[in-house]
């Protein structure tokens, strides 16, 4: 240290600077840098904090987000209506040729319907017959308004007008209007939602799925995002499926949460994975990600067993 | 009332942020482009270059933990990176003139060096496995374009409007 240059000086200035010197560095004498530090310290500590598998966001962030979804909504409300006008005036320009379109699938539609009506009625009686009245598809639906969207988009999130007080619960489905799956409730407030949609890169969004082909399905899991191609991947489907492009991909229930048979994509090609033992699907969500107005919260009607009910007595102990 | 009139605005830009995502026609452009509305962000910069650095800090602060909480549920993130850039922008600042086409200038630089903080931020975390050259062609590009259109619109009028809140600060 330069302190020895000083002890020719005066003996007071010596000891002042020598406590100067040991109390306190320069370095930290830096205001700002103490407070840069500190913030990066912050900083770390929250992101951990909120990068947790948290069941319920907290207090003070579950009040701003009511209040926020209160203003949102009133904003929400007057855009949808301008959007909509301008929707309208786009959909009039074609109605002519949408029009000759439609007639033409509306006589394929009586005969379906029929089918439709004969297949759901052998369907109940064969149900009757095996006494088996609830099933995995069967669920009730909570009709949702968007009100907000992450305006960055990195991580796909949407805010909904419905929360815990209407019954809604995290990690249940949500769809649009036509039935294909979107993503899945992230966190709920007293009065608002937060949905995470399908197309985030998120490892932990996991959906059991099922490959519709003819008579016979196959099951995975989809895991992920690839980012680049937009396309859902697919995953642990069996070697021997053979897996073809246009084939449907519907939830199958399996999962827990989800009810079976919510629309989630089309296949667009499969490979084998990294080990050979498996194969990877990549999947074009059915739903379009990007103009999303009413979606549905999708409540399993099937009960689900509590964890804690299957222990073991003896297990408890 | 000039008061209640900039945090009034602030909520107006951080809603409209997000109305702006959820009703931008992309048919108009090529659908892959991903643009993202940083007008807080340009707003704030703006503030900071024609008020002062202490009042676009402090609301860098407050929206930065509201867009965190509301939007991302990450929090820090956006609560970290608001305040630096305009930081970082205002040491800049301090060799420039404060003229129209620096301020423009100024506030797309920031909101580019925005644009890497986060994507540096969720890349770590990994809430994101764009690499850099995907990131600058399909997001740093049209965002820097989006938010230029938006600042040559808007930054006559708020120069304006600033000066007189500039005047009716330092009255007090």
């Amino acid at each position: 240290m330069s302190n020895c240059q000083l002890l020719h000086v005066d003996d007071d200035i010596v000891t002042y600077k020598m406590i100067e010197v040991w109390e306190m560095p320069q370095f930290f004498l830096n205001k700002r840098l103490i407070i840069l530090l500190v913030s990066i310290i912050i900083l770390v500590a929250l992101i951990g904090f909120s990068l947790r598998e948290r069941e319920q966001l907290t207090a003070p962030e579950q009040f701003v987000k009511d209040t926020a979804g209160w203003v949102q909504n009133i904003f929400s409300k007057p855009a949808s209506a301008v959007a909509g006008f301008f929707n309208n005036v786009n959909d009039l320009q074609n109605t002519y040729e949408e029009n000759k379109e439609l007639k033409k699938r509306l006589d394929k539609l009586a005969m379906l319907e029929k089918e439709v009506q004969q297949l759901t009625k052998e369907n109940e009686e064969l149900r009757e017959l095996l006494d088996n009245k609830d099933t995995l598809r069967a669920y009730s639906p909570i009709q949702a308004t968007v009100i907000g969207r992450n305006p960055e988009r990195w991580n796909e999130i949407l805010i909904i007008d419905k929360g815990s007080m209407h019954g809604i619960k995290q990690n249940m489905a949500v769809v649009t209007s036509n039935g294909s799956m979107i993503g899945k409730i992230k966190s709920t407030q007293k009065f608002t939602s937060t949905v995470q949609l399908l197309t985030t890169v998120d490892p932990t969004n996991r959906i059991s799925a099922e490959i519709m082909n003819g008579k016979k399905s196959y099951f995975g899991t989809i895991e992920g995002y690839d980012e680049e191609r937009k396309l859902l991947k697919l995953k642990r489907i069996p070697n021997e499926a053979k897996i073809k492009k246009g084939q449907t991909v519907i939830t199958s229930g399996l999962g827990g949460v989800f009810p079976s048979g919510l629309l989630i994509g089309k296949v667009v090609d499969a490979e084998p994975d990294e080990f050979g033992l498996n194969q990877t699907a990549f999947v074009k969500p059915g739903a379009d990600m990007y103009d999303i107005r009413n979606v549905m919260v999708v409540k399993r009607d099937t009960i689900q067993p509590d964890l804690s009910e299957m222990v073991d007595e003896e297990e408890k102990k | 009332m000039k008061k209640i009139l900039l945090p009034l605005i602030l909520t107006i830009l951080f809603i409209f942020e997000s109305i702006f995502v959820s009703y931008f026609p992309k048919q108009l452009l090529e659908s892959d482009f991903i643009f993202v509305p940083r007008f807080l962000m340009v707003f704030l910069i703006l503030l900071m270059v024609y008020v002062n650095r202490k009042y676009a800090i402090i609301y860098a602060f407050i929206f930065g933990f509201l867009f965190d909480a509301v939007y991302t549920e990450i929090l820090g993130v956006h609560l970290f990176v608001f305040p630096l850039i305009i930081y970082i922008v205002s040491l800049i600042m301090k060799v420039l003139q404060s003229n129209i086409v620096i301020a423009t200038i100024v506030s797309i630089f920031g909101v580019a060096l925005f644009e890497f903080a986060v994507y540096g931020l969720y890349w770590t975390i990994n809430i994101t496995n764009m690499t850099i050259h995907e990131f600058v062609q399909w997001r740093l590009i049209p965002t820097l374009f989006i938010n230029f259109i938006f600042t040559v619109i808007f930054v006559y009028p708020l120069k304006v409007y600033f000066e007189k809140l500039k005047q009716a600060i330092s009255n007090e």
